[in-house]
C-alpha cells in the first residue's frame, strides 16, 4: 500500500546535497510527513504519470511526453569575500555551501559590479542579492542602505519576512554585529502614513515597487535623504517582467533613480534576477544602462522532470470540438492529486480559477482531500488571505492550489510536486515559471499541459518542440522612446535641476555632449531639445544659463503612468458590513463586477448587488450559486484625426484600365493619427456549474473605458484587391493574419512588446470605405509608437514576408499566418501575395492626410468593429520565430 | 501640413498649458521675451507630437488657472487686476553674500509703538508662557519668550509639495532690543537657494524658539526638505515651535467660517488689510518675475509681512487667552464661551476643568459646546463624588437632550453615577440599557460598543 519511495519527506538529505531547497527561505522544511490516507493505489509523482502513460483514457489523451533525468547540484565554496558571520548564518539556514551561480553572484557583486542572475524559479537567487546587502550593511555599521524593487506588492511583503528572518538570525549569533537595529521595510500604497516617516529614517532595507518608486519615492526625495546618502545596491527582481512601454519606464525611473542618489553622494550598484530570458545581458544592460555581469547558468540540482502534453479528446467530430480544458483539469485531478503530495493548477483567468477550486474542492473527499486542503490563489485575494496560502503551502498543509500567474512569479510557496497548465501561459517564459513551481530537491516532478481549444495551444500539440527548445522571446526595451523619455526628463527635472557643463567658450548647452554631466539622461539623444522645449514653449522649466529649473506649480510624476496597468483598483465589499471581500483592477472591473455579477472567492458564490463605478467600490452579497457569469466586451476604434499619410496610387503601379489610361485612384495608403477606442461590456451570460448550460443572460449599463490614443493605420483599396486577383471571400481572414503579423514584427523595429499593441482590422471601415488595419498605442495619450511604426511599416512589410515565406509549415501555422483553422486553406498563400504586393514596387508617398479620395464612408463620427476579440493575441514566444 | 499640425498643437498647448494661463494673469500688452534663438530652434527640433505631450498638464487641461495651479476664478482675477504690475527686481533689495553664493533681502525695522490692528507689537512682553504651553498643548513652550523667538512665513512656487517646488521668499521677524526686524530674503532666481537657505537656517538657530501658523505641517517641512536637498543642516529639530494654527482654531471653533490666519488677525486683532494678495497668486507672481514679465511681487512682500506681523500679535494674544483681558484690562476679542470651553479642554487639574466647563456653561455656549461642557461638568462632579450635583447635572443635560452621541456619554456616566454612588442597580442598569441602544443607533466603534454590553451584562445579573 506504501510505496514511499517518491513521497517521503522531511527525512534525510539526498546525498550531494548541502543546499535547503531551491529559494526557500525555510530550511528544510517539513513537508506533509507521515500522512497517509490509504487509495489503495501506489502515490508517488513516477508511479502517477506510470499511470497516465499506460491506462485508458489517460494513455490517448497524452499525446506527448517527455523527460529530462535528474541533474546533480553543482556547489562552490562560499566566496572568501565575504563575511564569515554570513557564511555561519546562511549554513545554519541549511545553506552549507551555496551552488556554483550563487557563488559567482556574490562574488561578483562584491567585486563591486552589477550583476543580473538569470537562472530558473526557485534556484537560489535570493541568496544571491541578500548576501551583499547584508555584507554592506555589516561592513559600514549599519549606515549602509539598499533598495529593493519588486513587479508586485506581494513579492516584497514576502521577501520582508525573510530579510527580517536573516537579519533576526544574524542578531542571534552575533549580538554584537549591530543588527538589532537593521529593518527592512515593505513601502506600498498599504503602508499607514503614521509609519511611513519611521521607515523613511529607519528603513536599512526598503521594499517597495516601480509604481511607489515614481510617483512617491523620487519626486519626495529629500524625506529619504537617509535612504539615498548611503544608497549602496538596488535590487531589481523578476527583470524579465520589465518589457515593452512598461520595461521602458521603469528605465527612466530608474535614470532618475541614479541622478538622485547621484546628488546625495551616492553611487549604488544594481542586482538584478530574471527568469530564463534569451540574451539577458542585452535586455539587462538596455534597462539599466551600464555593462553587467551575467550569470545565467543554473547549478542548482534538479529531480527528474517529466513533462506531458494532454490533448482533450474530440466530442464533437464533424465540427472540430474538443473537451473543455478545464473540465479535462478536473477528470485529471481524480489522477493526480492525492494527499501525500502538492499539486498546483494554473489557469489564465480569474473566473477559471474560481470554477475549477469550486470543483475540486466538491470534489475533495474523493481525491482523499479535505476542501480547506483546496485553495485558490489569484490577485485581487486580500493579502492576508494570500499570506495564509502561502504559508499553507510552504508547510505543507494545503495540498491543491489552483492560481493564475499570480504565482508565476516568485512569491515564496516552495516546491510542489505536479503542475497542471489548463492552457499555453502564452509565452515560454511563462510557461518555465509555472512548469519551475514544481520539483523538490531530488525528487521526480510532473507537468502536464492541457491543450484548450485554442489554434496556439492545439498548435503545440503537434509541434511539443516549441516549448523544449532555448527561449527565443527577446523582450523589447526602448528608454528612449522620445515620448517616455521625454515624460521622464520632466519628472527628472521637478526632482533636481538640469545642469549642463559649460563650453570653453562661456557658451551653454549648444551640443549634447555637455550635458555629459547628466550621465544618466544626458546621454539619451534629444535631452537637450527636450528641455529647451520645456523651458521655451511649455514653460514647465525655467532656464538660467547652463541650468534648468523646475518653475511650475504642479506634480509632473501623478501625470505619467508607468503602462504596468492601473494602480486604481476596485474595491468588493459585502453589502451592509462593508467588510472587504476582495479588490480587482478597473480594466477587468467591467466584466467582473458589474452589477448581477458571480463574484467567486474560494469557491464561495457572491452577488454583485451594486457596482459604484465611479468611487470604485462594489458591493456583494453571499448567495447559493449554482451558475457563473461571463461577460462580454465589445472594442471600437475611431478616427479622430489623421496627420500624415502615405499614398500610392494604382497609377503609380503601372496598372491601367481596360481602355488604357492609367487606373484611377489608390493601391494603399499608410496614415497616422489619433484614435479613440472604447471598451465597452454588452452583456454576461449566467453559466451552471459543471454542466455549463447557458441558464441565463442580463445587459451590462457600464460606462465604457475609453482611451485616447495614437494609430498606425492602414488601408488599401478594393480595385488594389483586384488587381492582385483575390476574391472577396478569401480576404477577410487573410487581412486580419496580416495586421496581426504587423503587430508581431513590430517589436524587431520599435523595441515594444506585441501586448503594447491593440490590433484592430476591419474588411471595410466604415470611415476609409475599404479594407483596414488598425496598430495603436494601448497607453492613453501613446507613446509614439503609431509614430514609429509609421516610419517602419515598408520594413516591416519585408520583414513578415520573411517570415511568411521561410517558415516550413506548408499551409500556415501559428509561427506564421496563423493555423489553417483561422486562415483558411489559402490563407499563407493569400498572405504571402498581399505582402509581396505591399513590400514591392514604388514606395508612397506623402499625401494630404485629410483629402477625402477614397470615395464612400469618411463620416468622422462613424464607429467601427473591431476583431479583436474573433482572435486573441498569438503568443509571443511566437513572434520573432523563423526571423 | 507638418508645420500647420505643429503649429495647431502648440495652439492646443497654450490653451491649457502654463504658458498662456500665466499670460493672462499679467498684462498682456507687454512683449513675450524672446528666448536665445538657437535654443528656441533646438526646441522646435522636436518631432511636433512629442511637443504637445509635453505640454500636457492633465489637472489643468481646458481651465484657466493662476500658474500656481489654482483654478482662476473671476474673483481671484479681479483681485489681481486691482493690483498694478512692477517690471524687474523688487524695491529696497540688499544682496546678502556668503560662501554658498548670494541672495536678497529686504530689511524693515519697526520701532516701539507700532500698531497692528489694534495691537501693540510690545504687548508680547504681557504675555503668559504658562497660557500658550496650555493652549498649544506643548510643554515644551512653557518657557517661551517672544522677544528671543523667530516669527516665520514662507511663500513657495506651489502647495503640490515635492522637490520641485521653491520656497522663493522666507519672512521672518524678530525684536532687537525694543526694535521689531522684518527680514525677508528672496530668490532672485534659483540658483539662490542654498546660499538662502544656509542663511535662513542660522537666523532661526538664533532665536530660541520659532513661531508660525500652520507651520509643524507646512513651512517646516519644506523648509527641510530644500534644505536636505541643498545640503544644509535643517535647525528645527529641537527647538520649540509655536504653532499658531491649533490655539486659535481651540479659541475660535465653530465662531468663523475658517480658523485661516487672515481670518483670526481680522476678528481678533481687529487688522485689516488694505489690500491683498492672495497666497494663490504668489506661485504666478515669482515665475513671472523669473520669465521677465510684469509681476506682483510687491503684493507677495506685503501679504509675507503683514503675515509675520500677525504671528507676532497673536502671539501676544494667545498669552494673555488664560487671563481673558489685555495688558491694558481691556476684553479679548473673540467667542468667549469657545474660549472658556477651550480653557476647560486644555486644563491641567480636574478643579480647573471643572470651573471652566461651569463658566462656559454660564456663558451660554450653545450646540455641540454645550453638550460637551455638560458631559464634561457632569463626569469631573461624579468622580469628585458631588454626587447630588452630579445628579442634577446628569439630569439636566439629559433632559435637554436624550438623543445624540452625547447622550450614549451621558447615559453611561449616569449609570456608573446609580450604580457606585447612590447604589441603585435597577436604575443604573435601565441607563446602561439605554446607552447601549442609543449607541447602537449612533453607529458607535465596536470597542465602545463592547464596553457598553459588558456593563449591561454584569449590570443585569447583579440585579435581583
Amino acid at each position: 500500500m506504501d510505496d514511499g519511495e517518491h513521497v517521503t519527506r522531511g527525512g534525510d538529505p539526498p546525498e550531494g546535497s548541502s543546499q535547503a531547497e531551491g529559494s526557500s527561505w525555510e530550511a528544510a522544511s517539513v513537508r506533509a510527513g507521515g500522512e497517509r490516507r490509504a487509495r489503495g493505489r501506489a502515490r508517488g509523482v513516477e508511479a502517477i504519470a506510470k499511470r497516465l502513460q499506460t491506462e485508458v483514457p489517460w494513455k490517448q489523451r497524452l499525446v506527448h511526453w517527455r523527460e529530462a533525468p535528474a541533474r546533480p547540484g553543482r556547489t562552490e565554496a562560499w566566496p572568501a569575500r565575504l563575511d564569515p558571520r554570513l557564511v555561519e548564518v546562511f549554513q545554519s539556514r541549511g545553506i552549507l555551501e551555496p551552488y556554483a551561480h550563487q557563488a559567482q553572484a556574490i562574488d561578483a557583486a562584491l567585486r563591486g559590479e552589477d550583476v543580473l542572475v538569470a537562472t530558473p524559479t526557485a534556484s537560489g537567487k535570493t541568496v544571491c542579492y541578500t548576501a551583499p546587502v547584508i555584507q554592506s550593511l555589516l561592513e559600514s555599521g549599519g549606515s549602509a542602505r539598499a533598495l529593493f524593487l519588486y513587479p508586485t506588492k506581494a513579492l516584497s511583503q514576502d521577501q520582508t519576512v525573510g530579510l527580517t528572518a536573516l537579519v533576526e538570525e544574524l542578531v542571534e549569533r552575533f549580538p554584537e554585529s549591530g543588527a538589532g537595529d537593521w529593518h527592512a521595510f515593505t513601502y506600498d500604497g498599504d503602508t499607514p502614513p503614521a509609519v511611513r516617516r519611521t521607515l523613511r529614517d529607519r528603513g536599512h532595507m526598503v521594499l517597495t515597487n516601480p509604481y511607489m518608486l515614481h510617483q512617491g519615492i523620487l519626486p519626495n526625495h529629500a524625506k529619504w535623504a537617509e535612504l539615498f546618502r548611503d544608497l549602496r545596491y538596488v535590487v531589481v527582481d523578476e527583470v524579465h517582467t520589465l518589457s515593452g512601454v512598461f520595461g521602458s519606464s521603469v528605465a527612466n525611473v530608474l535614470r532618475r533613480l541614479l541622478r538622485i542618489a547621484r546628488h546625495y553622494g551616492a553611487n549604488p550598484k544594481f542586482l538584478a534576477s530574471s527568469a530564463t530570458i534569451a540574451d539577458p545581458r542585452a535586455h539587462a544592460e538596455r534597462l539599466f544602462g551600464r555593462p553587467f555581469t551575467v550569470i545565467d547558468e543554473d547549478a542548482s540540482p534538479s529531480g527528474k522532470r517529466i513533462f506531458g502534453v494532454y490533448e482533450p479528446e474530440i466530442v464533437n467530430s464533424i465540427a472540430g470540438l474538443r473537451a473543455n480544458a478545464l473540465e479535462e483539469a478536473r477528470e485529471l485531478a481524480k489522477e493526480v492529486v492525492g494527499p501525500s503530495h502538492q499539486s498546483i493548477f494554473f489557469c489564465g483567468r480569474r473566473t477559471a480559477v474560481e470554477v475549477l477550486t469550486r470543483y475540486l474542492k466538491e470534489n475533495a473527499k474523493r481525491l482523499g482531500l479535505k476542501p480547506s486542503e483546496i485553495r485558490g490563489y489569484r490577485g485581487g485575494y486580500l493579502p492576508d488571505m494570500r499570506r495564509e496560502i502561502e504559508t499553507g503551502l510552504k508547510n505543507g498543509q494545503i495540498k491543491v492550489v489552483v492560481s493564475t500567474n499570480a504565482l508565476e512569479l516568485g512569491v515564496d510557496i516552495g516546491a510542489l510536486d505536479v503542475a497542471v497548465l489548463v492552457g499555453y501561459p502564452g509565452s515560454q517564459a511563462s510557461f518555465w515559471q509555472r512548469a519551475g513551481r514544481v520539483g523538490r530537491r531530488g525528487k521526480p516532478s510532473l507537468v502536464i499541459q492541457i491543450a484548450r481549444s485554442e489554434p496556439v495551444d492545439q498548435f503545440l500539440v503537434h509541434h511539443p518542440e516549441y516549448l523544449f527548445e532555448a527561449p527565443r522571446e527577446k523582450l523589447g526595451v526602448d528608454p528612449d522612446n522620445l515620448v517616455l523619455l521625454s515624460e521622464h526628463v520632466k519628472c527628472a527635472a521637478f526632482e533636481l535641476p538640469f545642469h549642463a557643463e559649460e563650453g570653453g567658450d562661456g557658451e551653454y548647452g549648444d551640443g549634447e555632449d555637455q550635458l555629459a554631466n547628466e550621465p544618466e539622461f544626458g546621454l539619451a539623444p534629444h535631452v537637450p531639445e527636450i528641455l529647451d522645449y520645456l523651458s521655451d514653449e511649455s514653460g514647465f522649466l525655467h532656464r538660467r544659463q547652463n541650468t534648468w529649473y523646475w518653475m511650475a506649480d504642479s506634480y509632473p510624476a501623478q501625470d505619467v503612468s508607468l503602462a504596468g496597468g492601473d494602480i486604481d483598483n476596485v474595491l468588493i465589499l459585502e453589502a451592509g458590513t462593508e467588510r472587504a471581500i476582495g479588490e480587482t483592477d478597473r480594466e477587468s472591473s467591467i466584466t467582473t463586477v458589474h452589477e448581477g455579477a458571480i463574484y467567486q472567492v474560494q469557491g464561495v458564490t457572491w452577488r454583485v448587488e451594486r457596482f459604484d463605478y465611479k468611487n470604485r467600490r462594489a458591493y456583494v452579497r453571499e448567495v447559493e450559486s449554482d451558475y457563473y457569469t461571463d461577460a462580454q466586451t465589445d472594442t471600437e476604434v475611431r478616427v479622430l484625426r489623421l496627420e500624415d499619410r502615405l499614398r500610392r496610387s494604382r497609377a503609380a503601379l503601372g496598372v491601367v484600365d481596360p481602355d488604357g489610361q492609367p487606373a484611377a485612384g489608390d493601391d494603399h495608403s499608410a496614415w497616422r493619427g489619433e484614435v479613440h477606442v472604447t471598451t465597452v461590456a454588452t452583456l454576461y451570460k449566467k453559466i451552471r456549474f459543471y454542466t455549463r448550460e447557458n441558464v441565463g443572460s442580463g445587459d451590462i449599463q457600464l460606462p465604457p473605458e475609453e482611451l485616447d490614443t495614437e494609430a498606425f493605420i492602414l488601408t488599401m483599396s478594393e480595385e488594389a484587391a483586384d488587381d492582385i486577383g483575390l476574391a472577396g471571400g478569401e480576404r477577410g481572414s487573410a487581412w486580419r493574419a496580416l495586421g496581426e503579423l504587423m503587430r508581431r514584427v513590430a517589436p524587431l523595429f520599435i523595441r515594444c512588446q506585441p501586448s503594447d499593441l491593440g490590433l484592430s482590422s476591419q474588411i471595410k471601415s466604415p470611415h476609409f470605405g475599404q479594407p483596414t488595419i488598425f496598430l495603436y498605442d494601448k497607453v492613453q495619450g501613446g507613446v509614439g509608437l503609431g509614430e514609429l511604426l509609421f516610419a517602419a511599416h515598408r520594413s516591416m512589410f519585408t520583414a513578415a514576408l520573411d517570415v511568411v515565406s521561410r517558415c516550413s509549415c506548408e499551409i500556415g501555422c501559428p509561427a506564421c499566418v496563423g493555423p489553417v483553422a483561422e486562415v483558411g486553406p489559402l490563407g499563407k498563400e493569400i498572405v504571402t501575395r498581399l505582402l509581396e504586393h505591399l513590400g514591392a514596387g514604388p514606395a508612397p508617398e506623402p499625401a494630404d492626410p485629410e483629402a477625402a479620395d477614397s470615395g464612400e464612408g469618411f463620416e468622422d463620427d462613424a464607429l467601427y468593429e473591431t476583431s479583436e476579440a474573433e482572435f486573441g493575441p498569438l503568443p509571443r514566444g511566437m513572434a520573432t520565430e523563423g526571423l | 501640413m507638418a508645420k500647420d499640425a505643429f503649429k495647431s498643437k502648440l495652439a492646443r498647448l497654450r490653451r491649457d498649458g502654463a504658458v498662456e494661463a500665466q499670460g493672462k494673469a499679467v498684462a498682456q500688452e507687454l512683449p513675450q521675451v524672446e528666448a536665445a534663438p538657437a535654443a528656441t530652434e533646438r526646441a522646435k527640433s522636436l518631432p511636433a507630437w512629442v511637443g504637445a505631450r509635453l505640454s500636457r498638464r492633465k489637472e489643468l487641461q481646458g481651465i484657466p488657472h493662476t500658474g500656481g495651479g489654482v483654478p482662476m476664478t473671476s474673483e481671484l482675477q479681479r483681485i489681481a487686476d486691482s493690483w498694478d504690475t512692477t517690471v524687474g527686481d523688487p524695491a529696497e533689495l540688499r544682496v546678502i553674500q556668503r560662501a554658498e553664493g548670494e541672495f536678497a533681502v529686504r530689511e524693515t525695522r519697526i520701532e516701539p509703538g507700532y500698531r497692528h490692528g489694534e495691537w501693540d507689537l510690545d504687548e508680547i512682553d504681557a504675555a503668559d508662557p504658562a497660557a500658550i504651553a496650555r493652549l498649544a498643548r506643548d510643554e515644551a513652550l512653557g518657557e517661551i519668550d517672544l522677544r528671543r523667538a523667530v516669527f516665520l512665513d514662507t511663500e513657495t512656487s506651489g502647495l503640490s509639495g515635492g522637490a520641485g517646488v521653491y520656497v522663493y521668499m522666507v519672512g521672518l521677524g524678530w525684536f532687537e532690543g525694543d526694535t521689531y526686524v522684518s527680514w525677508q530674503s528672496f530668490l532672485r532666481h534659483p540658483g539662490e537657494e542654498r546660499a538662502m537657505l544656509a542663511e535662513v537656517a542660522d537666523r532661526i538657530r538664533m532665536g530660541d524658539s520659532v513661531v508660525s501658523f500652520f507651520g509643524k505641517s507646512f513651512d517646516r517641512h519644506r523648509l527641510e526638505d530644500k534644505m536636505k536637498i541643498a545640503g544644509v543642516e535643517p535647525p528645527f529639530e529641537g527647538r520649540p515651535h509655536l504653532d499658531l494654527y491649533h490655539p486659535f482654531r481651540r479659541l475660535t471653533h465653530g465662531a468663523y467660517p475658517n480658523a485661516k490666519l487672515q481670518t483670526m488677525e481680522r476678528e481678533l486683532l481687529g487688522f485689516r488689510r488694505a489690500k491683498d494678495l492672495p497666497g494663490s497668486l504668489a506661485p504666478a507672481a515669482w515665475f513671472d518675475y523669473l520669465a521677465e514679465r510684469p509681476h506682483r511681487l510687491e503684493g507677495v512682500f506685503l501679504h509675507n509681512h503683514e503675515d509675520v506681523l500677525s504671528l507676532v500679535t497673536l502671539s501676544a494674544f494667545l498669552g494673555r487667552a488664560v487671563a481673558e483681558e489685555r495688558r491694558c484690562g481691556s476684553a479679548l476679542a473673540g467667542p468667549t464661551c469657545r474660549r472658556a470651553a477651550a480653557l476647560a479642554e486644555t486644563a491641567t487639574t480636574p478643579e480647573e476643568r471643572l470651573r471652566w466647563a461651569q463658566e462656559a456653561l454660564v456663558r451660554e455656549a450653545t450646540g455641540m459646546d454645550r453638550r460637551r461642557m455638560q458631559l464634561l461638568r457632569a463626569e469631573l462632579l461624579r468622580r469628585a463624588a458631588r454626587r447630588d450635583e452630579a445628579r442634577a447635572a446628569y439630569r439636566e443635560a439629559l433632559e435637554e437632550c436624550s438623543d445624540d452621541r452625547i447622550a450614549v456619554d451621558l447615559f453611561a456616566g449616569a449609570s456608573m453615577l446609580l450604580e457606585h454612588a447612590l447604589g441603585d442597580l435597577t436604575n443604573a442598569l435601565a441607563m446602561a440599557e439605554r446607552a447601549q441602544r442609543l449607541g447602537v443607533r449612533k453607529g458607535l466603534a465596536k470597542g465602545q460598543l463592547g464596553a457598553l454590553e459588558k456593563r449591561v451584562e454584569r449590570l443585569a445579573r447583579r440585579v435581583p
